[in-house]
């Protein structure tokens, strides 16, 4: 029932806005070349409905796997720098100025690399979710209550389980969080890795069905396939919104439901 | 002893027999805290000395086990439940996790906290959360208790109740426990001796001991209690102490 109520609002929003874009077309009677109606779009998808959920699947495999890398990836970095100042001070920075390079100019790099398909797109897609998971980790690890590290340090734990049973957990709510942005990440970087690096054929993903759309002026399979990458990025955020939810829910303010 | 740039206790002296409780009371800044850390171990010492000794006058290192700390503010961990956080330093001690699970639940049970194993810490009210804290501190058998204001954060009637249940598992326990405390009544319904430190950085005065034909509740309404209140107060207030 709470999740009824919470989905309602912007479910009414975009139905309202859905409704607003249809009338508007048909009221200046915009060329559908230009701005075709939401129908006009979901017509165009239905009847290419084949190669809609290829596409889908193709781009949501790129990107569930680049997050569930970059997720580990970022993770592990972010712990191997938080264990060591010489370390941090050595590899941030650097991290930091990797992260300021555009993914497009990289793309053409990871294709030399890694050859067309799948294998670039997902590393195109881990490329641009691992920094804000290494971040988060870094900085949970940082934020380690120093009171309870006190306590590990009277009982003399050692360094690997002072990581397990006391920074990783009382970072995880951060870890959680920077999960989330990278979850949206990923299906950009996945998208943008597929423009450059994609694949044509049955299972062109929906970054090659973007460019082909563009190419032939189909610009309601263009908005279809927006619309569909959209829902990759949410179905995503979802489940790592679940499964943050999980995680903390016992324990930790941000997973209780406000009142 | 030196804390950072910022001398915390200039000078303490007091030698503490096995098996009693002492209590510290003084002026806050005083070095109370920082006294009972530098006897934890937590602080190194800028001067002077701690000394450990067995039954048979040897000196000796205290192990991990032998120290038990119980915080002001629990510091348990809030996503293990309250039986995972009991068991946390014999975990640490590599103790196998069936053992300390269950010495865990015997200490629980001891402290009448059957029933909550399985809380959150946060599920818990602020004087559960201190037996719990105080059920970690016990659960490796310590033979030095260190009590940092355990129970400075709660309410008057869950303070006298927390500190009955205290001074019933420390004597049984056995265990030698020296408290950090502001509240003077608090410390004399308690220990065997207070030591009053004063000024700041502090000073040790000769400790006062605390001789009470009883430690019931009714003893806290006595003339004597008064009149050792009274004692520790004029140490304190730079009275002589006599």
């Amino acid at each position: 029932m709470r999740a009824v109520r919470a989905a309602f609002p912007p479910v009414l929003v975009l139905a309202l806005a859905l409704i607003a874009w249809e009338v508007a077309v048909v009221a200046w009677s915009l060329p559908p070349y230009l701005l075709p109606a939401p129908s006009a779009v979901a017509r165009a998808a239905w009847s290419d409905s084949a190669r809609m959920a290829a596409a889908t699947l193709e781009t949501a495999k790129a990107a569930v796997g680049g997050f569930a890398l970059a997720a580990m990836l970022g993770v592990a970095l972010g712990s191997a720098l938080g264990s060591s100042r010489l370390l941090q001070r050595g590899f941030y920075p650097l991290a930091l100025l990797f992260q300021m390079v555009p993914l497009v100019a990289i793309a053409p790099l990871l294709v030399i690399w890694l050859g067309y398909g799948l294998r670039s797109t997902l590393a195109s897609a881990c490329i641009v979710a691992v920094f804000p998971v290494l971040a988060s980790t870094l900085d949970g690890l940082r934020s380690t209550d120093p009171g309870l590290l006190e306590i590990f340090r009277i009982h003399h734990a050692g360094r690997l389980s002072r990581w397990w049973k006391l920074e990783l957990p009382s970072s995880l709510p951060s870890i959680v969080t920077g999960c989330r942005v990278a979850a949206g990440l990923a299906v950009i970087g996945a998208v943008v890795g597929e423009f450059v690096s994609g694949y044509a054929g049955d299972r062109a993903p929906l970054g090659i069905v973007i460019t082909t759309g563009m190419r032939e002026a189909r610009t309601d399979i263009v908005f279809a396939a927006v619309a569909l990458s959209a829902c990759v990025g949410f179905l995503l955020f979802g489940i790592v919104s679940t499964l943050g939810w999980v995680l903390l829910r016992r324990w930790h303010a941000s997973a209780t439901p406000e009142t | 002893m030196r804390f950072g740039p910022v001398e915390a206790l200039a000078r303490a002296s007091i030698e503490i027999r096995a098996g009693e409780f002492v209590a510290i009371v003084g002026d806050s800044g005083g070095g109370k805290t920082t006294l009972l850390r530098a006897i934890g171990g937590l602080l190194p010492l800028a001067g002077g000395s701690i000394a450990f000794q067995d039954a048979k006058g040897q000196r000796v290192h205290p192990g991990p086990r032998d120290l038990g700390f119980c915080f002001q503010e629990g510091r348990l961990l809030p996503w293990r439940t309250v039986l995972a956080n009991v068991a946390l330093p014999l975990e640490l001690e590599g103790v196998p996790r069936a053992e300390g699970l269950a010495a865990a639940a015997d200490m629980l049970g001891r402290m009448r906290l059957g029933g909550v194993e399985r809380r959150m810490p946060r599920e818990l009210s602020g004087g559960m959360r201190m037996r719990v804290a105080m059920a970690r501190a016990l659960v490796t058998r310590p033979r030095v208790l260190l009590l940092d204001e355990p129970f400075g954060a709660l309410d008057e009637v869950t303070r006298q109740t927390l500190d009955e249940e205290l001074q019933t598992l420390v004597r049984d326990s056995g265990a030698t426990a020296v408290l950090v405390t502001h509240s003077i009544q608090e410390a004399v319904a308690l220990a065997d001796r207070v030591l009053v430190l004063r000024g700041r950085p502090g000073v040790s005065l000769a400790p006062i001991a605390i001789d009470l034909p009883s430690r019931d509740e009714a003893a806290r309404l006595s003339v004597g209690f008064a009149s050792l209140c009274a004692q520790v107060q004029a140490g304190l207030r730079g009275g002589r102490v006599p």
